[in-house]
């Protein structure tokens, strides 16, 4: 977990330099918003991975839908 | 990116290495058998149908990008919704192809290296290639395709000794409803998929050029793909591979002219990683284009880091492990035919009922006048 912890923090900070910083810059607020709403979610979502926190599996949820959909889900 | 325009060679080259991506991993499907052929003839000839579909959306409105057609045709907030799902399809098809990828490379060269650490190498390529636009990575495409065929053709050619035409037989012995459903997955994937295209293609210089190159694109992509297969199968035997992982990557790891050819599988891997990045890097750059545009941002470079994170983050969470992955193709080719078949099936019958009915008003308007 500890060098998890320390490669996804470098990729985060080097990702957060080069291509956060000049949206500062532009000062353009609508981008600023999204950029560092989707920088924030994915370094929330990420960490929480990295804790091991159990967090809904996309094809889980696809996969609970298709079986309710083909009424496998009942079975 | 919005001012970039790509030549009609180039969009050729990205399609077939859009379609090679994964499909030449998963070159022969788990249910296929002898008869893939057939099979692979009913889900090209059903893909020809869709792709005359793609293109004439793209055709019947020149100069606009798909979310101007959509909110043309179906409203703004309706047509904004069928956008959305196009974007959504293309971010999760990004993270569903990187899992594919980083499980084989894990299960097939290096087993004790953490998936994340392939997915973080492949997701910043992808990152790079979007942020320089979809004109360089045309012209990267179309310098690395001839590269990538040759490669194929050598494997096909070295591996020809090894050929048992035994593996082909028997020959049409399943029923109508199996052919059916292997060309429905052979469809799914990879020739559905290539709906993503619709989000980058409006950068094609020459709209009424659309039609021809998806159709060089799929002729050319399918061929490569049914080459790969007939290999597989000829060398493999389908009994074999029904138990492997990447069906492609064995075929050419047993391959040995003298002790000195042999173990050439690396130059397979090298291929399929190459694909796997153009085709994650297309669903990337769809998926940030198409975001840019809905939320209407004046750069759509400065999301392709935050996005392409996102991306990283699914494909570690998407799955539990590869059993799950594999099972989930069941579930994909069902999930996402709306957005493979429906949504551009009934834009386009919208579209071109509009586009008469306008057509129709303006000739009346001009015999009133004279």
């Amino acid at each position: 977990m500890g060098e998890e912890i320390v490669i996804f923090t470098v990729l985060y900070a080097v990702l957060i330099f080069t291509d956060l910083v000049p949206v500062y810059r532009s000062k353009s607020k609508k981008a600023i918003f999204f950029c560092t709403g989707f920088f924030a979610l994915a370094f929330i979502l990420q960490v929480l991975i990295i804790f091991k926190v159990e967090l809904p599996r996309y094809a889980d949820l696809f996969q609970t839908i298709y079986d309710f959909i083909t009424g496998k889900g009942g079975k | 990116m919005g001012k970039e325009v790509i030549t009609a060679k180039q969009a050729i080259a990205m399609l077939v290495m859009f379609e090679l991506g994964s499909a030449l991993i998963h070159a022969t499907h788990a249910r296929d058998n002898q008869d893939f052929w057939l099979s692979y003839l009913a889900a090209t000839v059903f893909a020809l149908f869709t792709f005359f579909i793609y293109s004439r959306i793209m055709i019947l409105y020149p100069g606009k990008n798909l979310l101007d057609i959509n909110r043309e045709l179906f409203g703004k907030v309706a047509g904004s919704i069928i956008f959305a799902t196009y974007i959504f399809y293309a971010f999760s098809l990004g993270a569903f192809v990187t899992r594919h990828f980083t499980e084989v490379i894990q299960i097939t060269s290096l087993p004790e290296t953490p998936q994340y650490a392939f997915a973080i190498c492949i997701i910043l390529t992808c990152i790079y290639i979007t942020r320089n636009g979809v004109e360089t990575f045309g012209r990267w495409c179309l310098f690395a395709l001839p590269v990538i065929i040759a490669i194929f053709s050598l494997t096909v050619v070295v591996s020809a000794y090894l050929f048992d035409f035994q593996n082909l037989k028997p020959v049409l012995q399943s029923d109508a409803f199996l052919i059916a459903d292997n060309a429905f997955n052979n469809y799914s994937l990879p020739f559905g998929e290539s709906v993503v295209f619709l989000l980058v293609i409006d950068s094609l210089n020459f709209r009424k050029k659309t039609l021809k190159v998806f159709y060089i694109g799929l002729i050319l992509g399918a061929f490569l793909i049914a080459v790969a297969t007939l290999r597989n199968i000829l060398v493999l035997g389908m009994e074999n591979i029904q138990l492997l992982t990447s069906a492609s990557i064995s075929a050419v790891s047993i391959i040995q002219l003298t002790s000195y050819l042999e173990r050439i599988e690396i130059i397979v891997i090298i291929n399929l990683i190459i694909c796997g990045i153009a085709k994650i890097a297309v669903c990337l750059a769809g998926a940030v284009r198409g975001t840019a545009k809905l939320l209407n941002l004046n750069s759509e470079r400065q999301l392709a880091a935050p996005i392409g994170l996102l991306m990283l983050m699914l494909s570690i969470n998407v799955f539990k492990n590869a059993m799950q992955l594999n099972e989930w193709f069941d579930v994909y080719r069902w999930i996402f035919l709306p957005v493979q078949v429906l949504f551009p099936l009934v834009t386009w019958v919208i579209a071109e009922i509009k586009t008469k009915v306008h057509k129709n008003k303006r000739v009346k308007a001009v015999e009133q006048e004279n």
